[in-house]
């Protein structure tokens, strides 16, 4: 399975439950257990991509 | 009274930590025997082999579990997961702690039910080591987000809950993949059961562009390891 070039909003998800996205100029990865809605992905990018980095 | 009620707890918390420090120090003193020692221990009507050998080595099997089996060694906090026989994937832990969290929650055991059942065991052959090398390599920090971060390079979202679930774990890893070496990935897993309710999160360092394949693309071990054209970054 490829991954599909991010779309404007910044991450391209495959096969409904996981999702990559730039990352502070690296590449993030989220698996989730069920297949969020757009909005939902939407939602858990934007906590990631803002909360306090380590 | 209520003071002495904490003097109380305050006495059994001491016992029972020495209890485990014991237990701890009687484990890795199993360096000093002289041959591997074999104890079972029986778990939920499952019956778990356990070996110590002269190194202070440990290895957990369950009965009838074949060639599968995990080593792990105290003096290095290292794990190996041995899958029909061969090495599937090491694990240094970042504290003894997080180690003997790891291998509770996969056999069921703790230092202390593992050096009671190995103090009245019996001398046994040692079970073959593994074949060949493990492709991959992990750190695991448990929920310490610093330790993780003094630890890598990379940045990471220091997040303790995400999508109403708590971190579960934290970890760093590289894989040899077909394609060439995934690089360091850092991975946070959010929630208790791993079928149903994890999340995580990786990020990796991209793959050098010579060791870029189509085939190293489908093959990634981990989601983050893939990456989209440079062009669209």
């Amino acid at each position: 399975m490829y991954l599909q070039r991010p779309h404007a909003e910044g991450y391209a998800v495959t096969g409904g439950s996981q999702a990559v996205f730039p990352y502070r100029g690296e590449w993030a990865g989220v698996t989730m257990p069920t297949t969020p809605t757009a909005s939902e992905w939407r939602a858990l990018i934007h906590t990631i991509r803002t909360a306090p980095t380590a | 009274m209520l003071c002495h009620n904490r003097r109380e707890l305050t006495v059994l918390t001491l016992l029972a930590g020495a209890g485990v420090a014991a237990a701890l120090v009687a484990l890795s003193c199993g360096g000093a025997a002289r041959q591997t020692t074999e104890a079972r221990i029986t778990l939920g009507g499952q019956v778990l082999d356990v070996w110590r050998d002269p190194a202070g080595r440990l290895t957990f099997r369950w009965e009838g579990g074949g060639r599968d089996r995990t080593t792990y060694d105290p003096a290095t906090r290292t794990r190996v997961d041995i899958v029909g026989g061969a090495a599937d994937s090491i694990t240094k832990y970042a504290s003894s702690a997080v180690a003997w969290g790891a291998l509770h929650m996969e056999y069921g055991v703790t230092p202390p039910s593992v050096a009671k059942a190995l103090a009245s065991g019996h001398a046994a052959v040692a079970p073959p080591s593994s074949r060949g090398r493990s492709s991959s390599a992990r750190t695991d920090y448990g929920t310490d987000l610093s330790s993780l971060a003094a630890a890598v390079t990379l940045s990471f979202p220091r997040l303790t809950s995400l999508g109403g679930y708590a971190l579960a774990d934290a970890s760093s890893s590289t894989a040899q993949l077909p394609g060439g070496n995934s690089g360091l990935v850092v991975s946070l897993d959010f929630g208790l059961d791993a079928q149903e309710r994890t999340l995580s999160i990786s990020t990796s360092r991209p793959f050098r562009r010579r060791t870029r394949t189509p085939g190293a693309r489908r093959t990634g071990a981990c989601i983050s390891s893939a990456r989209t054209p440079r062009a669209t970054r």
